[in-house]
This record gives structure tokens, C-alpha cells and sequence, in this order.
């Protein structure tokens, strides 16, 4: 499953919370520049599969290996300064800053670089400029998904993780948050996702994968032009 | 981002450059001190132990603010650092007869040590209450020690600690302590300013207003609440060392709840995470009941009146009322 240029490879992950195992045996990878889908019915184990790349989850067994270094068990912090970089659902932003502080912390380990990153965001998304001083908890669901990426940004990632983001948007915030998706991989950022809208997860994506029970049940290629129907039921069924 | 070309847009260095209050702040820290120096000559002694009193709770309200405002942990492990302070700079006083001035930053590291162990339960994860009532019960276990520890503490009757002395200069007069107060103050409150407007006070800043996006943008947050505690523990044990000067006795009844209550409400009446408001808080909390001192009996009524009041008009403490008057209270702990 793992190609010669995977980034990220698990293997045998085991995971859950307390005494409730969720992950039982997760093998997937994601190479240079891929976009990977993680599609499941609710509680087959995908965000927990993101919080434990992450480092959120411990993973009691298994093997994470990013770039060929081993993460599985690392501090969050030390993972992200790796370049593994995740946009969760609940966004986690800073309500009480304003766009920019929430920006400028995304960049808390780039240290000198800031002035750059920043502007490269605001090119990405003007209408973050325009309210770069607006504070976080008064902007609409869209807008804070778009800082939350935007300060993922800021971090110069390797690899990004999306937990859902199009996850309670607006159909008008859905498409734009499909064409910045889109931008991101045309600039060869890695992806792994979890995402309910299988359109959009389809028109993204190179690679899915469907969770079922904590594993991976079954992979496919995108461009194998699997119907989203035959999908659902695959997922659900 | 890599292929992000620089635009031709100034919005990258905004928030760099010094606004005009963040510049005008630090002259208001040397100026209110300068202002204060003639006070001696104005106060008799019992008015200018209490303006000294005031300068014993700037520290020890600088330092609590840190963990419960500028970090927003409920974390009541203050007066545990504030009593190890006082009995440090008295036990090595009065046993090793070191000069006071000698104890002082021994007192500070000992309160900086206390900090790291107060650490433990919120470093383990724990939150909220039960961390309210681990810390305050840490608090009380070390008034169990002070009482305990006969030898070295005095047991409940406490212990004298000898008159005051830097560099070998007695300082008999509430007047002279002051000076000397003065400066410790001044040099809490400036420290700690430079601590919260650096990355440091950043990292505070994130990890209160949501931890587990700080951790997610690589701020090492374990680290950084030690060190909250850590200085905490430091400024207010400094605190701790000007209270045994001042008071002349260090006894275990002096570190109780009341002690933690009267430090709570100098917090939240000066303002949460307000380094303004510590200063202010300590004066009005101080001061006060100095003023209802001619209504006996009335007295703690119209003291537990003001506070009611204050906290239910200005949430955010006396320091968002001089905010409101003029930009050079504002401090939020958040620039370059």
C-alpha cells in the first residue's frame, strides 16, 4: 500500500479513549502531494484516525511513521513542528483574538518568517485582509473555517489534515472552500481528509478510503469514477 | 505557502511596530513611582504602613494574575508561595541572621519552587474545581508544616523576624521600607510586563483562550505552565519577604483562607489578567477599609459592598474603567 514516496505511513494503528478501543489495525499511507479521502458512517474511527496522526490520541499499538521518522506516541507539539499540520471540527481557533494573532500563532514555530507567511495568506484569502482585525468569535462559520486554514498555513505544512471542512458551512462557503482545497493541492500540499460531502471529498481527492469498524475496509482510486451512490452504500451497507 | 510571491502590501508588518500606548505604558511604570517619592514626607507611620502594605500586594497580586488571569488556570496555590516567601526570608533572618535584603531573592526562588510543585496537578491534566481544590488544599498543607514544624517555624506563635537591613543600612522607619518597597514593586511589575509582552505571555494568552489549539500550533504547553507557576511562585514569594519585613512577625494564621479570599478579591477587583489592574486592585483592596475606618461596624458591610459592586459593573475589574478613560491602561498582553 505504501508507495516509495509516502510521507505518511500507519500501520496496525490501535487507538481509542480510556477503556473504548475505536482504531483496531489502521493501514493506510498518503504519497508526496496526494490527496487522501477518509469517508465512514459515524463512529467507524475517522477523526480519532486524525487525532492520533496528530498526536490528540496515543495509539496503544501500531506504527505512524511521517517522512520515515516513527510519530506515533509524540507530544501534538512535536508533531506539528514536523510540518503534520490538522484543521480539526471544531476548528480550534482563538475566539477571543483577531484574525491576525490567530494567524500569527499558526506561525509560532517559524519564528522570522511570519511577515512572509502572513502575506502569502492574505493573498490566499483577501477577505481575511480586509478583516485581519476582527475578532475570531464574531465572524460567520465559513469565515473561521477560513482562518483555521489560513493558520494552518502559516505553518508551512508538509501535510495537512482536514477533519470535515466543509462540516456546517453554507453551500456558497461548501464551493469556496472546495476551490481553496483545490489551490492548496495545485501547490503540492499533501492531504489527508475526512469529509461528509462525498461530492466534494470526490472532486478534491486522488485516493479514498473507507473506515469501517476502526480499519480500512476498502481503497480506491478516484479516477476509477466510482459512482457516489455505489459509495454510500459501500460506506453504509 | 512555499510558492506565496510577497506582495506589494504593507498589512505583513502591521502589529509590529509599537502602537503608542504599548510605548506610553512603559513611561507610566517609572513615572507613577517617581510621582510616589515624596509620599513619606506626607504620611505619618500608620498611614504610610498601610501605603506600604499596598506595595506588598502589588507582587503578590502581579503573581497570582499570571496563573488565574494571564493563563486562566483556577489554581489557589498563591498564599501557599506568599507564606513560603515570608517564612524563608524569616527563617533565614532569624536563624542563619542573614540580612533581610539577603533572603529576598531566596525567597523568591523558594516560592518559584513551591510554584513548580503547585504545577504538578495542572501539568497531570487537571482543570478547573478539582484544580481549585487541589491547590487550595496545598495551601493548607503547608500551614499544617508552619504549625508542625516547631523548631524551625515557631508552631502557631509564629516567629519575630529581625528589623529590616539592606546593605548593612537598618530600616527602622515604615518611610524608609517604603523606598525599598518601592523598587521591588516597580521591578515586579516592570519584569512581568516584559515576561507577558513576549512570546511568553503570547503562549499564556493561547493557552487560556483555548489550549488545545495552542498545543495543535506547537506551543510546548506543559513547559509554559511551569513557568507561569514558576514566576508566580517567584514574584509572589518576593511578596512573602516584604510581608515578614513589614510585619515584623511571620505567624501561620497569616496565610489562611481569609488571606486567599482578600488576594482573590484584589485580583478580581483590579482586573483579571490586568497588570494595571493588580496595581490598582492592591490599592483599593488595601486601602478601603482604611476609609470606612470611622464607621465602626459598618466597616466590612461597606467593604463587602464595594466589592459586590465593582464586580458586578465592571466585570473586567477597575482597570476597564481606566482603560475606558485613556489608551495607556489598556493591556492586552498580545504584540510583537
Amino acid at each position: 500500500m505504501a508507495t516509495p514516496d509516502a510521507i505518511l505511513v500507519a500501520r496496525g494503528v490501535e487507538a481509542g479513549y480510556a477503556k473504548k478501543q475505536i482504531l483496531f489495525g489502521l493501514d493506510f499511507s498518503v504519497s508526496r502531494s496526494e490527496v487522501v479521502a477518509l469517508l465512514g458512517a459515524n463512529g467507524s474511527g475517522k477523526s480519532t484516525a486524525l487525532n492520533t496522526v496528530s498526536g490528540f490520541v496515543r495509539p496503544q499499538a501500531g506504527s505512524i511513521r511521517f517522512e520515515g521518522a516513527e510519530i506515533a506516541g509524540k507530544a501534538p507539539h512535536r508533531i506539528f513542528r514536523l510540518g503534520v499540520v490538522q484543521v480539526s471540527q471544531a476548528r480550534d481557533l482563538f475566539s477571543e483574538m483577531s484574525v491576525e494573532e490567530n494567524l500569527r500563532l499558526g506561525a509560532w514555530v517559524r519564528g522570522g518568517e511570519v511577515a512572509r507567511l502572513l502575506d502569502g495568506v492574505y493573498q490566499s484569502f483577501p477577505r481575511l485582509a480586509e478583516r485581519r482585525r476582527q475578532m475570531v468569535r464574531l465572524m460567520s462559520g465559513g469565515e473561521q473555517q477560513m482562518v483555521a486554514i489560513g493558520r494552518a498555513l502559516m505553518a508551512d505544512p508538509r501535510i495537512l489534515l482536514l477533519d470535515e471542512p466543509s462540516g456546517g458551512l453554507a453551500p456558497s462557503f461548501v464551493a469556496e472552500i472546495a476551490a481553496i482545497i483545490k489551490a492548496l493541492k495545485a501547490r503540492g500540499i499533501a492531504m489527508l481528509i475526512i469529509e461528509q460531502n462525498i461530492k466534494l471529498a470526490l472532486s478534491v481527492a486522488d485516493r479514498f478510503l473507507i473506515l469501517r469498524d476502526g480499519r480500512v475496509s476498502q481503497q480506491h482510486d478516484v479516477k476509477a469514477g466510482m459512482r457516489e451512490e455505489e459509495i454510500v452504500r459501500r460506506i453504509y451497507l | 505557502m512555499t510558492d506565496a510571491a510577497p506582495i506589494a502590501n504593507p498589512t505583513g508588518k502591521s502589529g509590529r511596530s509599537k502602537p503608542p500606548a504599548a510605548r506610553q505604558r512603559r513611561t507610566l511604570f517609572w513615572a507613577v513611582p517617581l510621582l510616589l517619592l515624596p509620599l513619606p514626607l506626607f504620611l505619618d507611620q500608620y498611614k504610610q504602613y498601610v501605603a506600604n502594605l499596598i506595595l506588598v500586594y502589588v507582587p503578590v497580586a502581579v503573581g497570582f494574575n499570571i496563573v488565574i488571569g494571564n493563563l486562566g488556570l483556577l489554581a489557589f496555590s498563591n498564599v501557599a508561595f506568599f507564606g513560603i516567601g515570608a517564612y524563608a526570608s524569616g527563617v533565614l533572618a532569624l536563624k542563619l541572621g542573614w540580612p533581610w535584603w539577603t533572603t529576598i531573592l531566596p525567597a523568591g526562588l523558594m516560592g518559584a519552587l513551591a510554584g513548580c510543585t503547585a504545577s504538578v496537578p495542572a501539568l497531570r491534566g487537571v482543570r478547573l474545581f478539582y484544580l481549585a481544590i487541589m491547590t487550595l488544599a496545598f495551601g493548607e498543607l503547608l500551614r499544617w508544616v508552619y504549625i508542625r514544624w516547631v523548631p524551625v517555624t515557631g508552631g502557631s506563635f509564629g516567629m519575630s523576624v529581625p528589623q529590616p537591613s539592606v546593605l548593612g543600612w537598618t530600616l527602622s522607619t515604615e518611610g524608609q521600607k517604603f523606598y525599598v518597597f518601592l523598587v521591588l514593586a516597580v521591578l515586579a511589575v516592570v519584569l512581568t510586563d516584559r515576561i507577558l509582552r513576549s512570546r511568553f505571555g503570547r503562549a499564556f494568552m493561547a493557552i487560556k483562550d483555548n489550549e488545545l489549539a495552542a498545543a495543535a500550533m506547537g506551543i510546548p504547553t506543559d513547559r509554559y505552565i511551569l513557568l507561569a507557576f514558576a514566576w508566580s511562585g517567584f514574584v509572589v514569594g518576593i511578596g512573602g519577604s516584604m510581608y515578614a519585613a513589614l510585619v515584623g512577625h511571620v505567624t501561620p494564621v497569616a496565610f489562611d483562607l481569609t488571606e486567599l479570599i482578600l488576594e482573590f478579591a484584589v485580583v478580581m477587583v483590579g482586573g483579571l489578567g490586568s497588570l494595571v489592574g493588580s496595581v490598582v486592585g492592591a490599592a483599593v483592596i488595601t486601602a478601603a477599609p482604611e476609609f470606612f475606618r470611622g464607621l465602626p461596624g459598618a466597616q466590612e458591610l461597606l467593604f463587602g459592598v464595594l466589592i459586590v459592586l465593582v464586580i458586578l459593573f465592571l466585570p473586567r475589574g477597575l482597570a476597564s474603567l481606566l482603560a475606558r478613560l485613556h489608551p495607556i491602561f489598556v493591556d492586552r498582553h498580545y504584540r510583537d
